[in-house]
């Protein structure tokens, strides 16, 4: 190992710990989630071109990586449907879902290394935990460089625009300022939020505990970011991540990005969760698949965005 | 592929997955990009921005619902959406084509349609809702690939 890769033994399994189980099904899992997320999006936008096209393969290529001795030949399919996927979004000018890119990265760390090789799957999970630990330091560093949080401007506006944000956060902020800045609050397409007139403002709240909360957001993230790498902090480190990930959640309710980061979180634990919560996310997906808003409307669905 | 090139495939990936962030910041500004996406780990860190537009005729008339079908307005809107998402993503400068085809095309007499366009967003010292960019367009029925209008017809 050379002094150019070395650093990546930071992110080195436990010994004794079930890390090739959880890169084993979180393979599985990567299928589950594009071939979801893929049939969500052509549910919901038929757009007749050729995305329609890769949703579909993405779907049959997902099955594929169920059957047995076909994962990693269905890994390197599923990388360039992906890949695909983004880049026809970006030549067709329509937004590029951050999730979908994290997606296709980790695909394509799968179709480079096997997680059936000891030495490959090592270097797999490296490559994959370091990654979760940039998303999240840059997560939390992108908020310090924009500055909205330092006064609680971005989560004083989503309390205030958006209803499932208010859930979330009116609690924390007086009623007096609620009221002053729902009063800017226009209609929006989307239901639930709102668009607030030119000139609505200030966004700003007499609420130290809500200013406060703000600012631990990025301070956790960026923390967490260093930590995830640091062996005797990660555990512990992941499985508050995931509980803040819960939390984002409850505002944002982007189902599908939430299943996927409480996933690679999972890789950061010693025991075998990925495959223990393989259950629990088939059945996720599978109500987004049959309920409302997105789904085939079998079933009646809380609110989310879907994918 | 050996083992040590892969994992010299991989730090490369990784270095760039974790230098590409700190780019991100600087591009999304310099190309006027939506910062939520385009892979920089910046959503939820500003509001996202809006559009809003009026449009014109080259006497000041507005488009209005009641002067044309369901069907028209229907088109206009979509071709709107269109465009301001386009402008908020990825090109805010680019010019409305699609929607002034569809506005010309439900006035056939208009030569041409003026269109204003307003990217609302907050500002960050204020922490208020305000205009940040303005764009106006002139696009004739030429621009947008119609024929002239009836009432220019050998004018």
């Amino acid at each position: 190992m050379d002094r150019a890769t070395g650093w990546l033994s930071l992110a080195d399994p436990t010994p004794g710990s079930q890390w090739r189980s959880n890169l084993e099904w979180f393979r599985l899992f990567l299928f589950l989630h594009m071939g979801a997320r893929s049939l969500l999006s052509w549910m919901a936008t038929v757009h007749g071109n050729a995305l329609d096209a890769f949703h579909l393969v993405a779907v049959a290529v997902a099955v594929l990586g169920f059957v047995p001795g076909f994962a990693q030949r269905a890994v390197r399919a599923a990388f360039v449907i992906v890949a695909g996927q983004l880049l026809t979004r970006v030549a067709l000018q329509l937004d590029t879902a951050n999730h979908v890119f994290l997606e296709a990265a980790f695909l394509g760390f799968f179709a480079l290394c096997s997680a059936d090789e000891e030495d490959e799957a090592r270097l797999l999970l490296q490559a994959m935990r370091f990654t979760v630990a940039i998303f999240f330091f840059y997560t939390g560093l992108q908020k310090v460089l924009y500055g909205y949080y330092f006064r609680a401007e971005f989560l004083t506006y989503m309390a205030v625009t958006s209803d499932f944000f208010a859930t979330v956060f009116q609690w924390m902020i007086p009623q007096e300022d609620l009221a002053r800045l729902q009063a800017f609050n226009g209609p929006s397409p989307s239901p639930g939020r709102y668009s607030p007139a030119i000139g609505a403002g200030p966004y700003r709240v007499d609420s130290p505990l809500f200013v406060l909360t703000a600012n631990l957001v990025y301070v956790f993230e960026m923390g967490a970011g260093l930590l995830l790498l640091h062996a005797r902090a990660r555990s512990f480190v992941a499985l508050a991540a995931i509980a803040f990930v819960f939390a984002i959640e409850a505002g944002a309710r982007e189902l599908t990005f939430g299943i996927l980061m409480v996933n690679l979180l999972l890789l950061f634990m010693d025991g075998a969760w990925v495959r223990k919560l393989f259950p629990v996310c088939a059945l996720a997906y599978l109500y987004l698949l049959l309920g409302e808003n997105g789904g085939l409307g079998w079933l009646p669905m809380f609110r989310y965005a879907p994918a | 592929m050996t083992l040590e090139t892969r994992r010299k495939v991989v730090a490369t990936v990784v270095a760039v997955l974790a230098i590409w962030p700190a780019c991100h910041f600087a591009v999304v500004r310099a190309y006027d990009l939506n910062p939520w996406n385009w892979f920089g780990w910046a959503m939820y860190t500003l509001p996202a921005q809006r559009v809003e537009a009026f449009a014109y005729s080259p006497d000041g008339k507005p488009v209005s619902p009641a002067s044309m079908s369901r069907d028209a307005y229907q088109r206009i809107q979509i071709a709107y959406h269109r465009w301001s998402r386009r402008m908020i993503e990825v090109d805010w400068r680019g010019p409305p084509l699609e929607f002034a085809r569809e506005i010309l095309s439900a006035y056939p007499s208009w030569p041409e349609v003026k269109i204003r366009a307003h990217r609302i967003g907050m500002d960050r010292e204020s922490a208020t809702m305000m205009i940040q960019a303005t764009e106006t367009y002139r696009l004739s029925r030429e621009d947008v690939g119609l024929e002239s209008s009836s009432s220019q017809v050998g004018s």
